[in-house]
């Protein structure tokens, strides 16, 4: 599976010595050894492919990676402060979900109270009404008649 | 498959971070003078592994500049030179295969070079061989192309490769047997 020449083979194609500045005998080999053939084809093949590189400058690679530094600390920090947010806004809904809850819970037993109210006011006897209106009513009126004759 | 660069690093983090007991990691990023002067000695190579990989001038120079952010976020302390650019090269095999993933299909079709609207008799051929290549490259898997690439573009050792790829040391030989006996049966159909 190996030729023990390969090794050699390889470091003149990896140093650009092959073929010229090898010497016969190894070129020789290398075309009577289907390993070595096949090492020669494909590295040179793969060599003459190595596309021409234009990169940018270390310079500007240095400085590209900094500002991308810069917006990723930025990135993390709103992210922060999106999940404080989210979780303000939940423990927001839950608060007010639970005092509609409470509220609802007592204007149940209100609801009942004026219930139970009516049916006492509808056991009242004929005279009951008027005397409960004109009680409310000066029980309106007191604190208005208080606030006048106090005043000044 | 994702290749870990942790793996790569076998270890060789800077721990200073130890605090209390606790197993906390500092990262420690590389200095400007450092990061430029190991940019300078393989933004070139690893550029050409990604062009040829993804077979996109465009995409490689976006991948280009994605690596060698990735690597100087990881903040690792590498033995050595190899080391450190066999993490490099890891971080941008996975790359290239997330974007080739990415992308479903990849067609390999030779890379134009800038010089070849000058065609000449000598630049007209190299270009019919890197067809020949491309096209024959194109039936072998991501991970032959990688090892091919690896061992004879970037002369990389198979102990080299097989920490790139993540792949058994004692296997590469048998793969890369195997990916070269591939690519040479088909250049020499292409040339029949």
């Amino acid at each position: 599976m190996t030729c023990p020449r390969e090794s050699e083979i390889l470091d003149a194609l990896m140093t650009a010595r092959w073929p010229e500045a090898c010497e016969d005998e190894l070129r020789a080999h290398a075309q009577s050894c289907a390993l070595c053939a096949d090492l020669v084809l494909v590295a040179t093949a793969i060599t003459n492919d190595v596309p021409e590189a234009h990169v940018p400058t270390s310079g500007v690679a240095w400085w590209r990676m900094q500002r991308r530094d810069r917006e990723e600390a930025a990135r993390a920090a709103s992210r922060t402060i999106t999940i404080v947010q989210a979780s303000s806004i939940l423990a927001a809904i839950a608060v007010v979900l639970t005092i509609l809850g409470g509220v609802s819970a007592m204007s149940e037993s209100w609801r009942n109270g004026i219930a139970h109210g009516l049916q006492l006011l509808n056991s009242l006897p004929q005279w009951g009404l008027p005397l409960l209106l004109t009680l409310a009513l000066v029980l309106a009126a007191a604190p208005v008649a208080l606030y006048f004759a106090v005043r000044d | 498959m994702r290749i870990s660069v942790d793996a790569i690093m076998g270890g060789a983090l800077t721990e200073v971070g130890d605090r209390a007991g606790a197993e906390a990691r500092t990262i420690v990023l590389m200095d400007e003078e450092t990061f430029r002067a190991f940019y300078d000695r393989t933004a070139r190579s690893v550029w050409a592994y990604l062009a040829r990989m993804t077979n996109d001038r465009q995409l490689a120079d976006d991948l280009l500049q994605e690596t060698y952010y990735k690597f100087y976020r990881a903040g690792a302390h590498y033995e050595n030179e190899t080391h450190r650019r066999n993490a490099l090269f890891c971080i941008a095999t996975n790359l290239a295969r997330d974007a080739s993933r990415r992308r479903r299909h990849v067609e390999l079709v030779p890379l134009p070079e800038h010089d070849e609207f000058t065609a000449d008799d000598h630049t007209a051929s190299r270009a019919a061989n890197r067809t020949d290549l491309a096209r024959a490259m194109e039936r072998l898997n991501p991970r032959q192309r990688e090892m091919l690439w690896l061992a004879y573009a970037q002369g990389a050792s198979h102990e080299e490769i097989a920490q790139i790829l993540g792949v058994k040391a004692a296997s590469i030989k048998q793969l890369l047997f195997r990916a070269r006996r591939k690519l040479a049966a088909l250049l020499r159909r292409s040339h029949a």
